[in-house]
């Protein structure tokens, strides 16, 4: 909470004379770089998530069930390394567009985010009763004109909330805009703040920054409630798959494999082969120490935050009017806020009181204790809370949710206490639950990337920062190695969200 | 004085989202010992809250509980729900989908050797007929299979008291009649006390020695099915109750009361309907006898095929409606007018 009331109260501070030169030259840019990214991506995302939901969902052709899997793929792809292979790739042939640039940029992240709208609107698809999709064609109704007239207007709920968490992920990022040189608001208070030097200006860019998002926030919300609305209509038969013609089979197979491909095999086979034939990177000490650091530090992360996440879930659970309830609402819009917009809300505030500390200690006992939150794990875990608490909390609230009250009043009239109501009923329900959302922290905070850099402490490196060093400095090959372990570690929460949606259709 | 549980002036009121709901305003019931109590009336009457305040999921805010004589509940002190030596069967019957069968039964029996524990899951899966299913998990049973195991993991624990919130809402109409009759020998041969809720009649006369009707988190009457039915003591558990139609009571040049249907004999009245206000009488379908004989003749505008018998929907004189039941041979088309009389056994009448 602090950081944001830190945030927040930047605007009272006195305006600095770099604003003028922010306003003058680039706060422009920055705003309309920022919104053509979010809208550019949304656009895509919409085109090429829809239409792949729609062809696996209604149609069946030849390899069906191995298209509509590999089409999660690209979701293992952190969009910084897509647009370094990208960028790579394009440096190496010499005949293709420079990417480079805004468009290269909304290019890059819709490869990788399209698989939102591409789970829910082919969620909502399925769910969609045969009756109507027959109703339609006794009425008259060509394939296209039922798409265009029942099933999209029906998934609205859904495919609207695909793509703002697209648009949302999208605004968000830095890796992929630093790297392929687009400014935007993330870059933008990143410069001003380390570049400029100027902590307060960016802090107040952060705060406008916010404002923006927390638009976008409330859109995404509405669609979730009339989402939740729509998957209470219990529809009774699920729609069966048409058999289309040969010919257009061929299409449709081209039309699925064209994301597959550009999104994820394309660039994984080249990272392959950078890795094994290009690299001057070795499989050294040197490297096996940035993996044991991630792994350590992913490790404590994904713990630390699971277990605040148990927390704070049963407090809403047992007490759901409680103000930490409502203070978590606000907290969990964290992970639609930037990574470098949290490093400075939760580094500013710690430094101060770091210092604080330190001149307290040495001016009384003459000690200097050092950087006791700013310059340590605890910041950058920190930091983490705020950005992936939600991602946790849902996964686990869901599992919880779905425990009937009626299950605990049951157990307490057959004389169990809370303890044994906890241990014997509902650990073992939760373990999956638990085990999910331990995992998907793991591999965010393996693939994180600002936050990371910004505030990690002093000698420790992540994979995800030594890759984007690397290619960085022009050695996009040697960036490779660690590519392509995050890419393959991004592979695992893919599969548990493919499980967890075979499970559900098992279920009913 | 051997009640086994005394309801006195109970009042409970919720709370949600800072509003303050009266649910249940000076509630009061008894039941013996081996009795079987059943608390009808429509949804949202607060009977359910009434079975969670009794089981303890509910702190009551006046009055009191009493469980053989000792005081379980009032505004001051609740014994904790783990501490009442209740059983409860919950509407979705809440069975734990972790565990398997016998290890559901087993959960709330405490302080027995294992070989203990085997033996009376087993008798009570064979008392229900489900030992062969002792390993398999709740998901794999049929809902009325379900519900016998929700009931014996009730019974395991040997309660005091065993409670049930609409055991059979989810139970399929077909199989509902026999299940009910076999659960009532259950409970009359383990001869325990129980409550059970529902806001179906039938259930409930099928059940229950003793029902209580429940309007708005008051109990309007508490008797059993026959009076109820033909005694209720005001409109809304007339209306609630079993079909019928309200006629109206006209007083004569003599001072006597009369319906369109005829005189009212003075002797079947009891004296507090005296009083000369505006009254009505409620005419259930079997105060009305079809006989091609009689004299009154009535319309018919609508018939109900019920197998052995017709319900005829009436008009009387153009205006007033009645209901008849007519063994099924009596077939009449609408719009006929056919010749009834009537059979009163009780009068019931109301102010309007």
């Amino acid at each position: 909470m602090v950081p944001f009331v830190f945030l927040a109260s930047s605007i009272f501070f006195p305006f600095s004379d770099n604003w003028n030169h922010i306003i003058d030259n680039v706060l422009y840019d920055y705003f309309l770089n920022s919104l053509a990214l979010a809208f550019g991506v949304g656009f895509c995302t919409l085109i090429i998530g829809t239409s792949t939901a729609w062809l696996t969902s209604v149609f069946d052709f030849p390899y069906r069930k191995i298209i509509s899997w590999l089409l999660l793929m690209p979701l293992a792809m952190p969009a910084y390394i897509i647009a370094i292979t990208y960028v790579g790739i394009i440096d190496s042939v010499n005949f293709l567009p420079d990417i480079r640039n805004l468009f290269g940029a909304i290019i890059m992240i819709s490869l990788v985010l399209y698989p939102y709208v591409y789970i829910l609107a082919r969620g909502a698809f399925l769910e969609q009763s045969k009756e109507l999709y027959e109703n339609s064609q006794m009425l008259g109704a060509s394939q296209l004109q039922i798409f265009l007239s029942v099933s999209v207007p029906m998934a609205r709920p859904a495919i609207i909330l695909g793509v703002t968490l697209a648009a949302m992920e999208a605004l968000a990022d830095f890796g992929t805009v630093e790297f392929l040189g687009v400014p935007t608001f993330t870059t933008g208070i990143f410069r001003t703040w380390l570049g400029m030097n100027d902590t307060v200006t960016a802090t107040q860019m952060a705060t406008l920054f916010l404002s923006i998002v927390f638009v976008f926030v409330f859109i995404e919300q509405q669609s979730r409630k009339r989402v939740r609305y729509a998957e209470n209509i219990k529809t009774q038969s699920k729609q069966n798959y048409k058999i289309s013609s040969k010919k257009n089979n061929t299409l449709i197979i081209i039309i699925c494999i064209l994301p597959i491909a550009f999104g994820f095999i394309i660039p994984f086979l080249q990272l392959l082969y950078w890795s094994v034939f290009i690299s001057n990177e070795n499989w050294d000490s040197g490297f096996f120490n940035i993996v044991s650091d991630t792994l350590f530090l992913s490790f404590l992360a994904a713990l630390i935050i699971t277990f605040i996440s148990i927390l704070v879930t049963y407090v809403k659970r047992f007490n759901p009017n409680s103000i930490i309830n409502k203070f978590m609402q606000i907290i969990t819009l964290g992970y639609a806020i930037p990574g470098p917009v949290v490093a400075i809300a939760v580094l500013v505030p710690f430094a101060t009181l770091d210092n604080y500390i330190n001149q307290i200690l040495i001016s009384k006992f003459d000690l200097s204790v050092g950087l006791i939150f700013s310059g340590s794990f605890f910041i950058l875990i920190f930091a983490y809370c705020i950005r992936f608490l939600t991602v946790s909390s849902r996964t686990i609230s869901s599992g919880l949710d779905s425990i009937s009250l009626a299950t605990d009043d049951a157990a307490k009239s057959l004389g169990a206490n809370t303890k044994v109501i906890l241990s014997k009923i509902h650990f073992p329900l939760l373990k999956t639950s638990l085990l999910t959302s331990f995992l998907l922290v793991f591999i965010d905070v393996m693939k994180e990337l600002p936050l990371t850099s910004i505030l990690r402490p002093f000698n420790f490196n992540t994979l995800s920062v030594k890759a984007f060093e690397l290619a960085s400095d022009e050695k996009i090959a040697d960036a490779s190695n660690a590519s392509i372990m995050i890419v393959l570690a991004g592979i695992i929460p893919v599969i548990l969200i493919t499980k967890n949606i075979l499970g559900k259709r098992n279920k009913v | 004085m051997n009640k086994k549980l005394i309801i006195s002036d109970l009042s409970l009121v919720l709370e949600n989202n800072k509003d303050k709901n009266k649910v249940l305003t000076n509630v009061n019931f008894d039941l013996e010992e081996s009795e079987i109590g059943c608390i009808l009336g429509p949804s949202g009457c607060g009977k359910s809250s009434l079975l969670r305040a009794i089981a303890g999921f509910e702190n009551i805010n006046s009055g009191s509980i009493l469980k053989d004589g000792v005081c379980i509940s009032n505004s001051l002190e609740n014994t904790p729900v783990q501490d009442r030596k209740m059983g409860m069967v919950f509407q979705d019957y809440a069975l734990f989908p972790n565990m398997d069968i016998k290890t559901n039964v087993a959960f709330g029996l405490k302080n027995n050797t294992k070989k203990e524990k085997e033996d009376r899951v087993n008798h009570l899966l064979d008392m229900v007929g489900l030992g062969k299913y002792k390993d398999k998990y709740p998901h794999e049973l049929s809902g009325g299979e379900q519900q016998r195991v929700a009931l014996i993991r009730a019974l395991a624990p040997s309660p005091d008291i065993l409670l049930l919130d609409e055991p059979f809402s989810n139970i399929d109409a077909d199989i509902k009649e026999d299940l009910v009759s076999d659960i009532r020998d259950l409970l009359k041969e383990l001869s325990i006390t129980s409550i059970i809720v529902t806001h179906d009649q039938n259930e409930a006369f099928n059940i229950a020695d003793k029902v209580a009707i429940m309007n708005n988190g008051k109990v309007e009457q508490i008797g059993n099915a026959y009076d109820i039915y033909h005694k209720p003591v005001n409109k809304f558990v007339a209306d609630f109750i079993g079909l019928g139609v309200f006629i109206p009571i006209t007083r004569n040049k003599n001072g006597q009361l009369e319906t369109p249907l005829g005189m009212i004999e003075k002797d079947k009245l009891s004296e507090k309907h005296v009083p000369a206000k505006d009254l009505e009488m409620l005419l259930r379908p079997d105060d009305i006898i079809h006989n091609d004989e009689s004299a009154i003749m009535a319309v018919v505008v609508e018939k109900q095929f019920r197998g052995a018998e017709f319900l005829y929907k009436l008009l009387y004189n153009d205006k007033y409606p009645l209901l008849c039941f007519a063994p099924s041979h009596h077939n009449h088309k609408i719009g006929e007018a056919i010749g009834i009389e009537l059979e009163i056994e009780h009068y019931v009448i109301f102010e309007k």
